[in-house]
């Protein structure tokens, strides 16, 4: 009885250890174990955080098998920064705002952060940005693929993308006309 | 370029495309003139950017124009001009989802708000909105009929020659709120209705404004101050954005035009001053986040009369800044000078330098861009449309509008 007793109570401190680590371990696609700050984890990631508050968050490695590690790594140190970074007051303005978009510009870190990522790095992070429900870095990833798209005419756009180019010139002659408008310099 | 972070070197070499899903979430942070421009890229593209379902997550633009009469007949309203380069219109243009129904009489298009749409309903032998109005997204096909304020013309008499008619702006911001509403003035030709108080003061005249809130579901009357006995010029454009309407209030001979700013019980907030020698208001419209007006200047000053484009760049400093000026010779393609009155400016482009109007001689919609100077006629306007209005779709289901087809 008395082993009984102790078993159960080591039990229960490696159960209130676990409940008060304040980081969550994550599993890449490839099987690579992350650490990330719970707090921060649960604050940035609606997904994330449904786990963790569900309790389905595993203390060997929670599976994500559909980020890979580059993509999760960068998940990860995204999350981190943050949790260190202090958010710069919103501006708040008296007077009438003509401009509706409720996107707020990237901090210095963000931009930084985005910077150094090649291509194929951003358009991972989006998709993991998207399948953990991460608004913010969502936000972050696309406003910075956005900036490499702006300004850029059709061909440029393909050369980026490494899209080939299925109009004939018929064809695109006429969605051309139809969307004269568009193609002023902005 | 750093080429010892190997990320940077790796970006030189073209990469596989995100996914569609990863690709609609980048696409609707790009303005809406490069993402028009991004249909040329390939078919998958294109198909991306026009599919019905997707094309919702984009922040939206000028979709096209709805052109009405004031006749009211069924068939007079139903033309959509569509810029948006789909196959196949967005809308149904000749809103058969309204117009089939027992229920509906004779309706007008009055206007259009963040991608709903207002009309009149009246009874067949009624000139004036008798049954009411109807608020509809042509996006969802939903639509609410709005019950008739009460409000009847005054008969006219030896004492009171003067027809008066109803001024109604439909007001809707889903970003604010899922609910509209409607804010209404009654005017008639030398302006709007005044009630004068005791010391007659005409500065500190006040008139009776309506207003319908699909929230509480009825309708108030309540007064604001107006000052001069001014006319509303609803042809002229309308502005809403913060909570705020902006519309053009004067027209009259010798007077300063003003833009007038009211919130959505009608209370007037603010006179934007216009000063005279900028000409007269052709348009009021908002452009790329800032308030514009269209003003024409045909007077001794101008060796050629002109129009110009200008732009409230500070809203609360109130100075016009001119962006633009044309020739109405350049416009018309006439040389030999023209008539003024041949035009009418429908609509600024939200997204671009680019102005609207209808030739009223040829009864052509044209657009003129301010970079290019190129002029593009968009189609015919039909004689008895008299009203033309932007429209900007807007695609979730609205609590507000409980029919649906």
């Amino acid at each position: 009885m008395e082993v009984d007793k102790g078993k159960g109570e080591a039990e229960e401190t490696r159960k209130v250890a676990e409940a008060d680590r304040d980081t969550v371990t994550l599993k890449s696609s490839d099987g690579k174990l992350f650490e990330v700050s719970k707090e921060a984890a649960a604050r940035l990631s609606t997904v994330l955080a449904g786990m963790i508050a569900g309790g389905s968050i595993d203390d060997n490695g929670t599976d994500l098998k559909q980020i890979g590690s580059e993509a999760l790594e960068n998940v990860v140190d995204y999350c981190n920064k943050h949790a260190n970074s202090i958010p710069s007051a919103a501006l708040i303005s008296s007077s009438i705002s003509f401009n509706t978009a409720p996107f707020k510009e990237p901090e210095e870190w963000e931009r930084k952060f985005v910077d150094r990522l090649s291509h194929d790095a951003l358009f991972d992070l989006v998709e993991a940005a998207n399948f953990l429900g991460m608004e913010r870095l969502l936000d972050v990833t696309c406003h910075k693929i956005s900036e490499m798209m702006k300004g850029k005419s059709p061909d440029q756009i393909r050369e980026v993308f490494n899209i080939k180019n299925d109009y004939t010139k018929e064809e695109l002659e006429e969605i051309r006309q139809e969307l004269a408008w568009a193609f002023y310099d902005d | 370029m750093d080429y010892s972070n190997p990320a940077a070197k790796r970006s030189e070499v073209p990469v596989a495309c995100p996914s569609d899903d990863a690709l609609v979430d980048i696409l609707s942070r790009v303005p809406a003139k490069s993402r028009f421009r991004f249909k040329c890229v390939s078919k998958p593209w294109r198909d991306l950017l026009t599919d019905r379902l997707r094309c919702r997550k984009f922040p939206q633009t000028l979709d096209g124009f709805f052109l009405g009469g004031s006749s009211g007949d069924k068939d007079n309203f139903g033309n959509f001009i569509d810029l948006s380069g789909r196959p196949l219109p967005l809308v149904d243009a000749s809103f058969s989802f309204l117009t089939e129904l027992p229920e509906i009489q004779k309706i007008n298009l009055l206007g259009s708000c963040n991608g709903l749409v207002l009309f009149g309903h009246r009874r067949v032998s009624d000139n004036y909105d008798s049954l009411g109005y109807v608020v509809c997204n042509p996006a969802t096909q939903q639509w609410v009929a709005v019950p008739s304020c009460g409000w009847t013309p005054p008969p006219l008499s030896y004492l009171y020659a003067c027809y008066q008619y109803t001024c109604t702006y439909l007001v809707f911001d889903p970003a604010a709120s899922p609910h509209f509403q409607l804010v209404q003035f009654t005017q008639d030709e030398e302006g709007v209705v005044l009630q004068f108080r005791e010391n007659n003061d005409d500065d500190e005249a006040v008139t009776e404004v309506r207003t319908y809130s699909s929230e509480s579901g009825v309708w108030s009357n309540q007064t604001s101050e107006w000052g001069a006995h001014r006319c509303i010029m609803s042809s002229f454009g309308s502005v809403f954005v913060d909570g705020m309407l902006h519309f053009m209030v004067g027209g009259e001979y010798g007077k300063e035009d003003q833009i007038v700013v009211v919130d959505r019980e009608g209370k007037k907030c603010r006179n934007i001053r216009w000063a005279k020698e900028h000409g007269e208001i052709l348009f009021v419209g908002q452009s790329q986040g800032c308030l514009h007006c269209i003003s024409g200047l045909a007077n001794s000053a101008v060796e050629m009369p002109e129009v110009s484009v200008w732009v409230l760049e500070d809203y609360d400093k109130e100075e016009w800044v001119r962006k633009h000026s044309v020739s109405f010779a350049h416009l018309s393609g006439n040389l030999n000078g023209e008539d003024v009155f041949n035009f009418y400016f429908v609509s600024i482009h939200p997204e671009c330098n680019m102005v609207f109007f209808v030739r009223s001689d040829s009864q052509k919609l044209i657009s003129y861009h301010m970079d290019t100077k190129e002029m593009c006629v968009l189609c015919s306007v039909r004689r008895d449309y008299e009203h033309v209005t932007q429209y900007v779709p807007y695609f979730s289901v609205s609590s507000a509008l409980a029919n649906k087809h």
